[in-house]
């Protein structure tokens, strides 16, 4: 919206400030013509935009040059404390779009990626989405976190477009609607593949477990019940659980309770830089159990806030092998770096993978609408992608990847067990 | 114009709340930072009374209000407070009520939310994309507004004018002000319920970080900036703040990350230049204490 | 047993950061009547302004944190000159101050997020050095905070009780007409106060940034522990101020100890409320305090 338009805006609203505040019509005027009047102030000052209104259409289908552009919208947390993952999102996928661009990956078509922010709330995230696809005109979004995804669906559904998730973990994402499509880890297998590294690679028989949590996240808890189930089916004990808000900083007093309990395994259930700090107060109060574990280490420079403190941590992570030597992956590796600074993980990867689908989708049926793409999405059945495996389910458009276990050593993130199985009981 | 309508559909939910914020804010003096919260308690109500209980979604739309009224009752002790303390003891109602959406989880499902609340059904037209859904929320905003200006226009209104200018004057006269404050507190809290239902049933999944204490500031905010004690006011503060919020949007060359750090600084800058200038707002009846 | 000592001891860590907080703002509200919601961001930026020397030109971390209070005391000034100041030449309530706060308070977060992101700041890598007292575990740096809260609120004490200045203060805190009555100029002395509640505030934010580390949402968070920790020591009392914002450490501390982390925000609104309702006057302050004729 230009400034000028948003100063007729404004003008208006003063029009009618001062016709309303007249005396004696102020409550008489009918309400009706008062509620058009504002919807058409609204109007006015939306309508003229030039963004909005100047969209081409890319509805026509011209499979021959010059290539068509298909717009691939993404809603993903560019602000606030989940900012990062944004900037995750982002930049795997347009590195997987500049690359099927250049190496012509879908004969006859680019992609553009086009994207919004949610700021981690999910009115935003429904204003988002509206946005990509009627402004925008975007055949299909990307997005992350599931109380923002699920949020969505909803909206996806009544708009027809394709709704992409590469992170969320909420088991009915794709049963939801047959425009939700995912390939993404699993929050339970998470679980799973931690407890199975350490009891059969560790060697830690019944294993005292103490976990600390997000008290306001879902994957959070996917986890927690898991690690519960794992116990009691598999041996071994939750001796201590502590929930956090996110707004709290000094988890001493928490960290106290648990060192009490003498857990052999600390399972650090977080998100974002808690983890840093949990591992520094952890060592500060004494609390030094033969293992810690945590969702994932990379994505909030853990290594640069907690360093010594650091050492040791253990956490399951997409199988990608960033040692692969395959040169598709090194220079998504490499380009992932000089763009952000920091390595790419199984996320990152997962991200690419699900900007890698979509171009295959396009390309399986031959054109960008929406419906197409879903078709295309259906007919995946297997994928191989740099950051691992998937297998979908091709009813409800679920796939999942695979885990490995990586640790960090001498202040560096390493893989130590490259390829790890879930375990086969219901979630 | 899809994307406009539903920011018109917004806009009605909004000024639901703005108006009958404004009530408490503009026409009774209590400048309130838990409107969010009866506005949440509203949505989880239609959310769990259709999701759980398959109830009727204009019958569970009726039951959001008691539902909100009767929160805002328990917590009515609040209302004894003036000044800062008042501000603060609403601060803290709003905490607490966010910490039980979150942590009620046999009720609310806590961090998981409760998607699939069904959309509203008029004489077999499904009521779920914004076109259709202004068929509901508009008439049901014109209701809330009809009956917000009847009230603030009747002599209950000019009661509450009274204790807004000078509490102790009204206490002379005998005008029982803290019935007052508390009949108040409770309707607008049934309003706020009123627009929480209409929500849940819009995006059709309700989640506890929806109604906190940003949502109340930011409710608190369109009040202020149309103008304290004028329901218009608050109808052009709603228009005004989803303008500002959206112009950003907009802006060319405004990387996206930056969008969401400066619509908060776009609203926030408006609202300290209105304390600075103009602190009744833009069309405002009075000033603030 | 141990444990429970163990919780003192991290108890006083965190609540010697919310008193030097709340002295600060206690300082202020007790002279100004103002609701500075702002003491937030000076707090913040004190930290921040640390933490961009720290890591940007590689000054030592006391040189840094010199440039950090004062960049806090010069915050806390501006604010004064160009937020409350215009607004009291205009008469304006105690609410649009309040809310002009509010809102500067949101704009600063917001800048902050614009310019540096939401990574957390932290002034140190890895853990604080510890020393162990039978089965106890102690930081040396909250051996520090400690002793520095306890030396700047003695300070603080006797600025007020014996200097020119500190009975200036107390005069136009006590009876601001009285005081214009006498000579003295009101303008000056808040000036001279925002400069001193703006400085404990900044060394709070610096404490902070040094153990746990700081994010743009804190400033609000805080602001509100800080007015909560004057309102729980009773307002008027400066003593109280610091003995508020100690106990709400502690308080935060055993709850999470006695029930769940869930709880240590909350709780601090549960106490305030509690007091407001029981105890209005607060620990130290007394029942016949004016200010809370008008509140209550």
């Amino acid at each position: 919206m230009d400034g000028v338009s948003v100063l007729a805006g404004r003008f208006k609203i003063f029009d009618c400030e001062g016709y309303m505040g007249k005396k004696g019509l102020r409550f008489r005027l009918p309400l009706l013509a008062l509620v058009i009047g504002i919807v058409s102030i609204l109007i006015a000052a939306c309508g003229s935009d030039p963004t909005a209104t100047s969209v081409p259409a890319t509805d026509a289908p011209v499979p021959t040059s010059p290539p068509q552009v298909v717009k691939v919208g993404t809603t993903v947390p560019l602000s606030g404390s989940l900012a990062n993952w944004g900037d995750l999102v982002n930049v795997s996928m347009e590195l997987a779009f500049e690359r099927a661009n250049s190496e012509n990956w879908a004969p006859g078509f680019t992609f553009e990626l086009v994207t919004e922010d949610h700021q981690g709330s999910a009115p935003v995230g429904i204003s988002a989405l509206r946005k990509l696809v009627t402004v925008d005109k975007v055949p299909v979004v990307s997005t992350i976190f599931t109380q923002i995804a699920l949020a969505q669906v909803p909206v996806a559904d009544d708009l027809g477009v394709v709704l992409v998730s590469s992170g969320v973990q909420h088991p009915d994402f794709g049963k939801l609607s047959q425009w939700t499509f995912r390939n993404a880890s699993n929050s339970a297998h998470n679980a799973d593949v931690l407890y199975r590294h350490v009891t059969e690679n560790l060697g830690l028989e019944n294993p005292r477990y103490a976990a600390i949590y997000h008290g306001g996240n879902d994957a959070v808890r996917i986890l927690l019940e898991r690690d519960k189930t794992l116990l009691a089916t598999f041996g071994g004990e939750m001796v201590a659980e502590e929930a956090y808000i996110p707004e709290e900083k000094d988890f001493r007093s928490l960290l106290t309770k648990l060192k009490s309990a003498n857990p052999d395994v600390v399972h650090l259930i977080t998100l974002g830089t808690e983890t840093a700090l949990m591992l520094n107060q952890a060592a500060e109060i004494g609390l030094t159990p033969k293992y810690f574990m945590t969702i994932t280490a990379e994505g909030a420079e853990v290594i640069k806030v907690a360093g010594s403190a650091a050492e040791g941590l253990i956490y399951a992570s997409p199988a990608f092998n960033p040692e692969n030597p395959d040169p598709e992956l090194q220079d998504f590796l490499r380009e992932y770096k000089a763009r952000i600074g920091k390595d790419a993980d199984g996320f990152a990867a997962a991200y690419y993978d699900g900007a890698k689908m979509i171009v295959e989708a396009v390309k399986r049926s031959g054109g960008a609408s929406s419906q197409e793409i879903a078709d295309g999405m259906r007919s995946i059945l297997t994928f191989e992608g740099i950051g691992g495996d998937y297998t979908f389910d091709p009813a409800t458009g679920d796939g999942w990847q695979s885990f490995q276990i990586k640790s960090v050593v001498d202040q560096q993130y390493k893989t130590v067990v490259p390829l790890i199985a879930p375990y086969d009981i219901a979630q | 114009m899809d994307y406009f309508l539903h920011l018109v559909v917004l806009g009605t939910i909004y000024s639901i709340l703005a108006v009958s914020l404004n009530i408490s804010v503009g026409y009774t003096g209590l400048l309130t930072l838990a409107h969010a919260a009866f506005y949440g308690v509203g949505a989880y109500a239609v959310g769990i009374l259709t999701v759980e209980y398959n109830v009727n979604f204009f019958f569970a739309l009726l039951l959001a209000m008691p539902a909100a009224g009767v929160v805002a009752a328990m917590v009515s002790p609040i209302l004894r407070l003036k000044g800062h303390f008042f501000i603060l003891g609403t601060v803290a109602v709003q905490l607490m009520l966010t910490q039980v959406l979150f942590n009620w989880i046999s009720l609310t499902k806590g961090p998981f939310g409760i998607p699939g609340v069904p959309s509203p059904v008029i004489f077999g037209l499904k009521l779920n994309t914004p076109p259709t859904f202004l068929l509901l929320s508009v008439p049901v905003m014109i209701i809330v507004v009809l009956l917000a200006a009847r009230l603030v226009n009747s002599p209950f209104g000019r009661v509450l004018k009274t204790i807004r200018a000078n509490p102790s004057v009204a206490e002379s006269i005998g005008i029982n002000v803290d019935l007052y404050r508390l009949r108040v507190f409770v309707i607008t809290a049934m309003m706020a319920g009123v627009a929480g239902g209409l929500y849940a049933s819009y995006t059709r999944y309700v989640h506890p970080s929806a109604f906190d204490v940003v949502f109340s500031t930011f409710i608190l905010i369109m009040v202020i900036l149309g103008g304290t004690g004028r329901w218009m006011g608050s109808v052009l503060g709603v228009v005004g703040l989803i303008t500002i919020q959206e112009s950003v949007r907009f802006i060319p060359a405004l990387p996206a990350n930056m969008v969401g750090p400066v619509q908060i600084m776009a609203y926030s800058g408006v609202l300290f230049a209105v304390m600075m200038l103009r602190p009744q707002g833009l069309i405002g009846a009075y000033k603030l204490e | 047993m141990e444990t429970l000592a163990q919780f003192l001891v991290n108890g006083f860590a965190l609540g010697g950061v919310y008193a030097l907080l709340s002295l600060g703002f206690g300082v202020i509200y007790n002279t100004v009547r103002i609701f500075h919601v702002l003491h937030g961001a000076v707090f913040i930026t004190a930290g921040y302004i640390t933490w961009v020397f720290v890591e940007h030109t590689g000054l030592p971390l006391y040189a840094a944190g010199i440039i950090g209070v004062a960049g806090a005391t010069g915050a806390g000034m501006l604010i004064e000159l160009g937020v409350y100041r215009p607004l009291r030449k205009k008469a304006a309530g105690f609410l649009t101050a309040f809310l002009a706060s509010l809102a500067g308070m949101f704009f600063i977060e917001g800048f902050l997020v614009a310019v540096s992101s939401t990574d957390l700041k932290v002034l140190k890598q890895g853990p604080l050095s510890v020393f162990h007292l039978g089965d106890v575990v102690i930081a040396y740096f909250h051996i520090i905070i400690i002793v520095v809260v306890v030396l700047l609120f003695t300070a603080v004490t006797l600025f007020l009780r014996s200097t020119q200045w500190g009975r200036m203060i107390r005069a136009v805190a006590s009876n601001p007409e009285l005081a214009l009555s006498v000579g003295i100029n009101s303008n000056q002395v808040f000036l001279m106060v925002f400069a001193l509640g703006s400085s404990l505030a900044g060394i709070a934010g610096i404490f902070r940034a040094y153990d746990v580390g700081l994010e743009p949402v804190v400033g609000l968070q805080l602001a509100i522990i800080a007015s909560i920790g004057v309102i729980i020591g009773g307002i008027g009392s400066l003593p109280g101020a610091a003995l508020g914002g100690l106990t709400l450490g502690l308080a935060q501390t055993l709850v999470a100890f006695l029930l769940s982390g869930q709880w240590s925000q909350p709780v601090a609104i549960i106490i305030m409320l509690a007091f407001i309702v029981f105890r209005p006057y607060g620990l130290l302050g007394t029942r016949e305090h004016k200010e809370l004729r008008r509140l209550l």
